[in-house]
C-alpha cells in the first residue's frame, strides 16, 4: 500500500471529531513555530532569487532566531559542561532537528535538509547544508569519522558518536545521540551524514528511533571529551526496547554512575528517524546475493564458495559503479569505483562459517521508482 | 464572517465567500497543507484547487461544517498532489513517521503483497475511531488525520510527550486487534 493511500484511511472518520480536534488545534495556535518557519523558508527563497545580502542574512538570522531559541553551539565550555550536567531536559528539547532547521556555528549556517533511511539495507543519511551569513553555499570538507566510546559517557549514551567536518581552518564536529555509527560523504554542496541501524532489541525499536545532534566547535568537543574521560563508560553499553512505554531503556547501575548522569538518561528519550518504504531490489549472482537499496548495496556471501569477482551497477542515468573484490589474508573486501573513500566504508565482518554480509553506502540517494541494473560478465541482471 | 453567513454566500453564489473562507481559514489550512507537502509552492497552490473545489461544491449546505469541509477538501487536494508530483520530491518527515507508525498497525509494512480492500478498511478505521474514548480519539485524530507532531498532539492534549507516545502505541495495538477481529488479513 503507497503512502498515499495510507494518509487516506482516516477519511471516514466523522466529521465531528475532526472538527472538535481542528477547534483544539486552532485554540491552541498548534505549529505556529511550524508556520513562522514555513513562512520565513518561503522568503528565503525569494530572498535567494533577488533580496539584498544584507537581507538575507536578517531574515537567516530571525530563522535562527526562531527555531534555535538557544545557542547550544555558541556556548562557552563551562557553559556547555552545565549543558550536559544542568538544566538537560530544556536543552535537550532545542536540540531537535525539524527539517529546515538552521543552526549557527561561528559565522555559518547549518540547515538540516531532512533525514532518509533505507530500511531494506538498514542504513541511511542525514543531510545539511552549509552556507556563509549572506546565504551562499560555502565549500565544507569532511574530516572523516571520530567515534570514541569515551564520551559517549557523558549522558548521552552508547550511541552517541561524532563526525567531523571543517570549513576553512575551522573543525567542528556534529554529535549523534542514538545512532550506532556513522561516516560522511560530500554530495555537491549537501553533507550527508551515514547511518547505521542502532544495535537494540527489535526493528520496532529503530523505526521509532529518533536522533538528535548536537554541533560543537573543536574547543567545545574537546571539553566534552574531557568532561566524559573521568566518567565510567562501560556503564552505559546496552539498551532494552520497551514495548510499553515505546523506548529503549539504558541499562545502567545507577548507584555507579554521577548523579547528575542519571538524572540525563532518565530523561532520555529515543527521537525517529524518517524512513522510506521503497522495496529493494535483489539480485541472486551465483552464490552471492546483492540487495540494493535506496541509499547502500549489500553484498551478501559465503567466503569459502564466491564465485563473483566484479560487478557493475548500472543507473538509470548510464552512470557506472564498478564493485571489484579484493582477496585479503583472511577475507575478502571491495571496491568501489569513483568514490570518495569515506563513501565506502562497508559494514559486517566473516563469521566462522565463512558467510558475509557488507553493507557499501552509495554517497548518493536512488530516486523512488529507480531502477538499477548489474552487468557482470557481459550479462545483464534486471 | 461566522461559518454559517460564508456558506449562506457559497449557496448564493456569491464569489465573496472564496475571500471571507480565505481570510477566516488560510493560515490554519496553509499549516495543514504544509505539514503534509513541505513545500510552501506546493501548499499554496493545493489551497488555491481547494478553495475552487469548495466554490464548485455541490454538497456543501447549512447543515455542513464549513471548517471539517474544508479541512478534508485540503487534506484530499494534498494527497492528490502527493500523488502526482515529482518522485524525486519527499513526504516531509513528520507526515511519514506518523503514516509508517499507522502502516505498522495496519499491514505491518508496505508489503505491496498486502494490498486492502481500502474503502472497507477506511470504513473500519471510522469506526474505531469512534469507539475511542475521548482523549485517545483526539490523540489518534491529531496524529494520524492531521499528521500533527507528537509533541503539538501531546501539548494540545494536555499531556507530556511521552504519555502521547505510550498511548498512541497502544491506539494503535487496539486498532490491529480491531482489524484482526473485523476480518482483515493483517
Amino acid at each position: 500500500m503507497k503512502k498515499e493511500d495510507l494518509m487516506e484511511l482516516s477519511e471516514t472518520i466523522d466529521e465531528s471529531y475532526i472538527e472538535e480536534v481542528g477547534k483544539i488545534r486552532m485554540d491552541n495556535g498548534v505549529n505556529k513555530q511550524e508556520e513562522k518557519r514555513a513562512s520565513i523558508i518561503s522568503i528565503d527563497k525569494e530572498s535567494k532569487r533577488g533580496l539584498s545580502k544584507a537581507a538575507v542574512a536578517a531574515i537567516v538570522f530571525a530563522c535562527v532566531l526562531v527555531l534555535g531559541g538557544g545557542a547550544v553551539w555558541a556556548m562557552t565550555n563551562s557553559a556547555l559542561k552545565d549543558f550536559f550536567f544542568k538544566n538537560s531536559d530544556e536543552q535537550f528539547e532545542k536540540v531537535y532537528t525539524e527539517v529546515g532547521t538552521t543552526f549557527e556555528i561561528g559565522n555559518m549556517n547549518v540547515v538540516y535538509e531532512g533525514s532518509i533511511y533505507d530500511k531494506a539495507v538498514e542504513s541511511g543519511y542525514l543531510s545539511f547544508n552549509f552556507y556563509d551569513k549572506e546565504g551562499n553555499p560555502l565549500d565544507i570538507q569532511a574530516k572523516g569519522t571520530d567515534i570514541d566510546c569515551s564520551y559517549t559517557s557523558a549522558g548521552l549514551g552508547r550511541h552517541s558518536l561524532s563526525t567531523g567536518f571543517a570549513v576553512g581552518d575551522d573543525e567542528f564536529h556534529l554529535i549523534f545521540m542514538n545512532l550506532q555509527s556513522v561516516s560522511t560523504v560530500r554530495e555537491n554542496n549537501n553533507y550527508l551524514i551515514r547511518f547505521n541501524r542502532a544495535t537494540v532489541d527489535g526493528d520496532d525499536y529503530f523505526t521509532n528511533l529518533e536522533f538528535r545532534f548536537l554541533v560543537l566547535n573543536k574547543d567545545q568537543f574537546n571539553s566534552i571529551k574531557e568532561e566524559a574521560g573521568q566518567l565510567d563508560s562501560n556503564a552505559l553499553m546496552t539498551f532494552t526496547y520497551d514495548p510499553e512505554a515505546d523506548r529503549a531503556i539504558p541499562n545502567y547501575d545507577r548507584d555507579s554512575m554521577q548523579p547528575e548522569i542519571v538524572e540525563i538518561l532518565e530523561k532520555y528519550n529515543p527521537y525517529e528517524v524518517q524512513s522510506i518504504d521503497a522495496p529493494a531490489q535483489e539480485f541472486m549472482i551465483g552464490n552471492v546475493k546483492i540487495v540494493v537499496g535506496r541509499t547502500d548495496i549489500l553484498i551478501a556471501y559465503n567466503e569459502n564458495e564466491i564465485d563473483l569477482d566484479a560487478f557493475t551497477l548500472i543507473r538509470e542515468n548510464g552512470e557506472r559503479i564498478e564493485f571489484t573484490r579484493k582477496t585479503g589474508s583472511m577475507f575478502s573486501t571491495w571496491t568501489i569505483s569513483g568514490m570518495d573513500k569515506k563513501a565506502n566504508m562497508g559494514g559486517g565482518s566473516g563469521n566462522d562459517d565463512g558467510s558475509r554480509k557488507l553493507t557499501y553506502n552509495f554517497g548518493f540517494v536512488l530516486g523512488d521508482d529507480e531502477k538499477v541494473k548489474i552487468e557482470t560478465n557481459g550479462k545483464v541482471y534486471e | 464572517m461566522s461559518d454559517e453567513e460564508i456558506i449562506d454566500l457559497y449557496l448564493k453564489r456569491d464569489e465573496h465567500a472564496i475571500s471571507a473562507t480565505k481570510d477566516k481559514y488560510h493560515n490554519y489550512l496553509y499549516k495543514i497543507a504544509y505539514q503534509i507537502l513541505g513545500s510552501h509552492e506546493d501548499a499554496e497552490e493545493c489551497l488555491n484547487d481547494t478553495y475552487l473545489s469548495v466554490w464548485n461544491s455541490e454538497t456543501l449546505d447549512r447543515e455542513s461544517s464549513l471548517m471539517a469541509f474544508l479541512i478534508k477538501l485540503t487534506r484530499r487536494t494534498c494527497i492528490d498532489v502527493l500523488r502526482k508530483r515529482n518522485s524525486q520530491k519527499r513526504i516531509p518527515s513528520e507526515c511519514v513517521t506518523s503514516i509508517d507508525e499507522l502502516a505498522d498497525s495496519i499491514s505491518g509494512g508496505y508489503s505491496p503483497e498486502k494490498v486492502y480492500d481500502s474503502k472497507l478498511l477506511n470504513i473500519a478505521i471510522g469506526k474505531f475511531v469512534s469507539t475511542l474514548p475521548h482523549i485517545q480519539r483526539n490523540l489518534f485524530i491529531g496524529r494520524y488525520y492531521y499528521f500533527d507532531p507528537l509533541k503539538d498532539v501531546a501539548e494540545y492534549n494536555g499531556i507530556t510527550e511521552s504519555k502521547a507516545k505510550s498511548m498512541l502505541f497502544r491506539i494503535r495495538k487496539k486498532l490491529k486487534k480491531y482489524l484482526v477481529k473485523e476480518g482483515f488479513e493483517l
